[in-house]
């Protein structure tokens, strides 16, 4: 364990080793960011606006470069991949754990994306336990919580005027031998359980998703989607605050002699997303956009790579403009399934 | 669904780094000059080498199959996939047709012999050629759907195993004389006793003294057998929606019938989440699907 007022010490000392990336306030807004100094760091927090994979996956990244040669472009030159070892600090579990998603869509399957891998290979996640989860907060709706350690290499939890430490991976487990810390003792063990079940006791009550994908899987011609999709205006914050939503796209920029090409975050939510240069849209309306949303998360996803695309952290429903809400959504589909199933058995 | 060796090669370390090409040869496709048939050499021969996703490097030279596709890069302009035209028995350069539509294709129409493009592939699957082995191919085209069954065909005739594949039926068609591609492959292959060539324009123009009808109506009057046969469809859709129902009636099941989709695509390796229909990506996944595989995703596309 590590006493709080202790902690802005310890992140120094790693901060010699080590690019510390936390909550910090910018513009009167929470967001990971890179630290100057660890007093920064704010860990009293319910979650950051945005989630942490712009760690691993910027908003906007250069590729590569290429050269204008007279009125001819040549060569495209790769760009140097971000190496830098790099402390993930203070993530909440549900973020810690979207990280094994995206881990699948950019390292597995038949192509590395080198961009990512830099990233994430040299970076170390340390969690916190989340002790205050939000009304908008549905973790718990995929068989995890607000304690749950997967996909982190360290899990920080509440003890009071300390924080628990705790070696999930076993790259946690090498950092945290090196520094030489207490062990915990039984009042403060005591004191981590009683906020763990505080935290616990704050989660309302949400219908597991387990089991939807094969509710949407029948649901591909339901009305639903036009009837859900109604007041979204396509602005697209869902996906951009979303930890698990991944779409981009690659872009060329004209610059005094020759270019970049760059990588940008993308939205399903966007009328022009899937548009073809014929003018053809396979997806011609915001119910085809909100089903592809949908479907992608809670049935492609798990179909492809057994995980759904969604980590529960609310932040889609708390940015919102219309205040759309994704449990409604999957509320819906399970009224819908209910009804078609319904509707088989009476014909 | 891929039965032989799938190339992954693309560039060693990083897949979105594409290999820099030159422009060998430009021609018009069509009589309106909205397609052009571009022939690309390598400029560093040694990309000609193939590597594997994970970085290995190993031979034969930028190899691919035919029904698989490339990303082709305008520098400054973007990045679009098009399907090879040429086959792999074509030595010495790789061919694609590209239709001018939006921003990379007309900046490549404007392009002459000599400038560079990029080229990022082969990507995607391929033609079932295991599958087609030992059977009649029907080969049915629409238009400027022909590229990649410009590559087939080449193939199927080229390869040095055309004893290895039954009777070969090609049914292409256009609406105008000017809008079939290849006219000099499609002489040459009308001269040919492998081969049996049925061109057909939409409507009757003095001088055309060959067919005259829709694809689907002329694929019903030449009624290819469906017995151990094996059809490749591609075409604008509403040429596929119409020649399916034909090919269920002449006795084609979903699994003997494959056709090549398209979608919008960006990075083209299965990352940046827009080419799906369902839940498998057309670059990926596909581009070749059968209709069987069809029928179990939805009908988004």
């Amino acid at each position: 364990m590590i006493a709080k007022e202790r902690l802005g010490a310890m992140l120094s000392d790693l901060m010699r080793r080590y690019r510390l990336i936390a909550p910090v306030q910018h513009a009167g807004e929470l967001r990971f960011s890179e630290v100057a100094s660890p007093e920064e760091v704010v860990l009293d927090y319910r979650n950051t606006a945005k989630a942490p994979k712009a760690t691993f996956f910027p908003q906007t990244e250069c590729m590569m470069r290429f050269e204008q040669q007279l009125d001819r472009f040549n060569e495209l030159r790769g760009v140097p991949l971000d190496t830098t070892p790099t402390l993930l600090f203070g993530v909440r579990p549900c973020d810690a754990r979207s990280f094994l998603l995206l881990d699948k869509i950019f390292l597995g399957q038949q192509y590395l994306d080198p961009y990512y891998q830099a990233r994430r290979e040299n970076t170390l996640v340390v969690s916190l336990a989340c002790d205050h989860p939000r009304q908008t907060c549905f973790c718990h709706a995929f068989e995890s919580g607000p304690y749950d350690r997967t996909g982190t290499d360290i899990l920080l939890r509440d003890g009071g005027d300390v924080y628990l430490v705790e070696a999930v991976s076993e790259r946690g487990a090498e950092l945290l031998a090196g520094l030489a810390l207490p062990l915990a003792d039984g009042a403060h063990r005591v004191k981590a359980a009683e906020i763990e079940a505080q935290a616990l006791a704050r989660l309302g009550e949400v219908e597991p998703v387990k089991g939807i994908e094969a509710m949407l899987a029948l649901l591909f011609d339901s009305p639903i989607w036009a009837e859900v999709s109604e007041k979204c205006l396509a602005c697209g914050t869902c996906t951009y605050v979303c930890p698990e939503c991944h779409c981009f796209n690659i872009e060329d920029r004209l610059l005094a002699h020759g270019g970049e090409r760059v990588r940008g975050w993308d939205s399903c939510m966007y009328p022009t997303f899937t548009q073809h240069a014929s003018g053809h849209n396979p997806r011609p309306d915001q119910g085809a956009r909100w089903r592809q949303r949908t479907m992608h998360k809670f049935e492609y996803l798990p179909r492809n790579a057994a995980l759904y695309g969604c980590v529960g952290c609310g932040r889609c429903i708390l940015s919102c403009p219309v205040r759309l809400d994704i449990r409604h959504v999957l509320r819906r589909v399970r009224t819908a399934y209910a009804e078609k199933s319904a509707a088989k058995v009476t014909a | 669904m891929s039965d032989t060796q799938l190339c992954t090669c693309v560039h060693a370390a990083n897949p979105y780094l594409p290999m820099n090409m030159v422009i060998q040869r430009v021609v018009d496709e069509t009589d309106d000059r909205t397609i052009k048939s571009f022939d690309l050499a390598f400029v560093h021969p040694e990309d000609g080498g193939e590597y594997s996703s994970r970085g290995e490097y190993s031979s034969p030279r930028f190899s691919y199959v035919p029904g698989q596709f490339c990303e082709l890069s305008i520098f400054g302009q973007g990045e679009a996939p098009f399907g090879i035209a040429s086959s792999p028995t074509e030595k010495g350069f790789v061919r694609f047709t590209v239709k001018k539509a939006g921003v990379v294709t007309s900046k490549l129409h404007s392009l002459k012999p000599g400038d560079n493009i990029g080229l990022r592939g082969p990507l995607g699957n391929h033609f079932p050629l295991e599958f087609m082995r030992g059977k009649n191919i029907v080969v049915i085209g629409g238009g400027f759907a022909f590229t990649t069954l410009r590559s087939l065909i080449v193939y199927l005739l080229e390869s040095g195993e055309r004893d290895q594949f039954g009777k070969i039926t090609v049914i292409y068609g256009a609406r105008t004389p000017g809008l079939l591609m290849y006219q000099q492959d499609l002489a040459a292959w009308e001269a040919r006793d492998d081969i049996e060539m049925v061109q057909t324009i939409d409507v009757a123009v003095p001088g055309w003294t060959r067919r005259v009808g829709f694809v689907p109506n002329v694929t019903e009057q030449v009624a290819p057998t469906a017995v151990n046969s094996v059809a490749i469809i591609c075409g604008p859709p509403i040429m596929i929606r119409f020649t399916l129902p034909v090919m269920t009636k002449l006795g084609f099941q979903k699994e003997q019938i494959y056709t090549s989709l398209e979608n919008r695509m960006k990075c083209g390796i299965g990352k940046c989440g827009r080419c799906n229909v369902g839940n498998k990506y057309v670059c990926l996944d596909g581009p070749v699907f059968s209709m069987a595989e069809l029928a179990e995703l939805p009908p988004e596309y």
